[in-house]
């Protein structure tokens, strides 16, 4: 994890057009906005297209982001908004919830690391999309239950509910395929 | 404690939530007697897992379009420059053209003799210093001469110019029925109170009364207030009453402050907030658009913006070229008074506001 003050400073430079502290950025954030995406959307193309968009915004907006919030929650949001947009301009469809996902043990794979990490993707399709919003927003953004209740708009005790919950249903989910099917 | 309770703190835990250490004791405790407990804890690890990792595409991807976007905002300014000083040498040579005919004008009234070559040159040369002296008149005085009542024409002509307050003085008499530069000079009040806090305009609210250890410190901005001194750092203070208001010592003496709140409009139900990438020195003085956006040339935002619809209060935005509204929209100048930034003389610049 980059340190805060080398974000600051990159941060600043970008707003000057420096493309080079920009990618910095890019690069830092990345997986975190890309991750969500493609649990929100499902989907490969769909996700980079829309963490695309989701730094073109960043690049833009720079100069709106007045540093009350940590730059991570500000990211998150605008992640957010992004793949909702999508969604409500019919450019994109997210991913339904499948009730039923269970990781596919049939993968063939010669890193048990790879395979823990395809079948937890596998069961995130199975979250409450408000469950996987939640959880995404402080595993993959970092942000603490405060700032992730700001940007979701909901009561802290309501993220922490949401949290527990995900991470419930997906040890259930990755205990039934460790047994070998699902209930 | 049950296992809901004693998983959902250690859940809390390992986010580095705080949690009370009695009751952490507690859960580890209920965990070392509980293989339900015991499993969730160990889950929590697996579940640590890092998540997915973006393609090396996408960041390529990413700088590609953003150095295009820089290459092509560009453009349009150069665009924009090269349209100015065309303007420019049209208004330079229309000056000179009447102040050359005018002086034509005067000398054919008056019933004189025949020129001699010696009067006839110095009578060319006369001109031609009448001419250069015309022509060397400011901007503002040429374009009173050649549209002394102001046309549309001239109203786009004139849209180049960044006006500020100050220019006010020297503005001329509103003129006739069209939205001219006059009209426009007319039109435009006193700015509000306005202080720029990291890129956002903030306007005076009012005052406030609050005890010192209620506020805290967020910052600083660059205002003279309303003297006519330097600028100078203030420090600001979040407002307890407010979520998303400023307050500023008062001059007089603490814990009196003055609120201010960011001028905002809506589109499409978010948020949009008056944008200015330099301080505003003054009260009474207005932002101006983003250095990487001239002056349109027209009333129409061409050649840098171009009609974005309106917002929610029914307010026509623009939008630059290749960009879209919520990603940030100019409105025009000389909005109705129930605008946000009625009478404001420039384009302004509306970013999202988080």
């Amino acid at each position: 994890m980059r340190r805060e003050e080398d974000l600051t400073a990159d941060i600043e430079a970008a707003r000057t057009g420096d493309t080079i502290a920009f990618e910095r950025i890019v690069r830092a954030h990345a997986d975190a906005v890309y991750g969500h995406a493609l649990r929100f959307f499902g989907e490969h193309q769909a996700a980079e297209d829309a963490a695309q968009e989701v730094f073109l915004k960043v690049y833009r907006s720079l100069s709106a982001f007045d540093g009350r919030s940590s730059f991570s929650t500000w990211l998150y949001a605008v992640t957010r908004n992004v793949c909702l947009d999508l969604f409500r301009r019919g450019k994109r469809r997210p991913l339904p919830v499948d009730p039923l996902a269970a990781p596919d043990p049939a993968v063939p794979d010669f890193a048990e690391g790879v395979t823990q990490a395809r079948a937890l993707e596998a069961a995130m399709a199975s979250l409450a999309p408000e469950d996987r919003d939640a959880l995404g927003a402080v595993t993959l953004f970092g942000l603490s239950y405060a700032e992730a209740a700001g940007v979701l708009a909901v009561p802290v005790g309501t993220v922490k509910s949401r949290v527990f919950r995900a991470r419930r249903t997906l040890l259930h989910l990755l205990s039934e395929d460790a047994k070998g099917g699902v209930a | 404690m049950d296992c809901v309770q004693a998983q959902q703190l250690l859940s809390e835990a390992f986010d580095a939530e705080l949690v009370d250490a009695a009751r952490l004791a507690e859960a580890k405790s209920h965990c070392a007697g509980c293989p339900e407990c015991t499993g969730f804890a160990r889950g929590l690890l697996v579940l640590r897992t890092p998540g997915p990792t973006a393609p090396e595409s996408l960041i390529g991807a990413v700088v590609a379009r953003v150095e295009s976007e820089i290459a092509q905002q560009a453009a349009a300014e150069a665009a924009a420059k090269a349209a100015a000083a065309t303007a420019d040498t049209r208004r330079a040579a229309d000056g000179a053209a009447a102040a050359a005919s005018a002086t034509a004008a005067a000398d054919s009234a008056i019933p004189r003799k025949r020129p001699s070559r010696w009067q006839t040159g110095w009578g060319i040369a006369a001109a031609a210093a009448v001419v250069i002296g015309f022509a060397m008149l400011t901007q503002y005085g040429i374009r009173l001469m050649a549209d002394p009542f102001g046309t549309g024409q001239e109203a786009a002509r004139t849209a180049n110019d960044s006006v500020t307050s100050t220019d006010l003085g020297s503005a001329p008499a509103p003129g006739a029925e069209s939205q001219s530069q006059g009209q426009r000079y007319a039109e435009a009040a006193k700015a509000p109170a306005f202080v720029v806090f990291r890129g956002q305009v903030y306007r005076l609210h009012g005052s406030r009364e609050t005890s010192g250890a209620a506020v805290a410190s967020i910052g600083s901005v660059k205002t003279a207030r309303d003297g006519s001194g330097s600028p100078s750092a203030v420090t600001v203070y979040s407002d307890p009453t407010s979520s998303n208001g400023l307050l500023l010592p008062s001059e007089g003496s603490a814990p009196s402050y003055v609120a201010f709140v960011p001028v905002t409009r809506t589109l499409k139900g978010r948020t949009y907030v008056l944008s200015s990438e330099e301080d505003i020195d003054r009260f009474g003085e207005w932002p101006k658009l983003p250095s990487k956006y001239p002056e349109p040339a027209s009333p129409d935002g061409s050649p840098i913006f171009f009609d974005g619809g309106a917002d929610d209060a029914g307010a026509k935005i623009f939008v630059p070229r290749g960009g879209e509204a919520e990603d940030g929209f100019a409105i025009a100048p000389s909005m109705p008074a129930a605008d946000p930034s009625a009478g404001n003389p420039n384009w302004t610049w509306w970013s999202p506001y988080f």
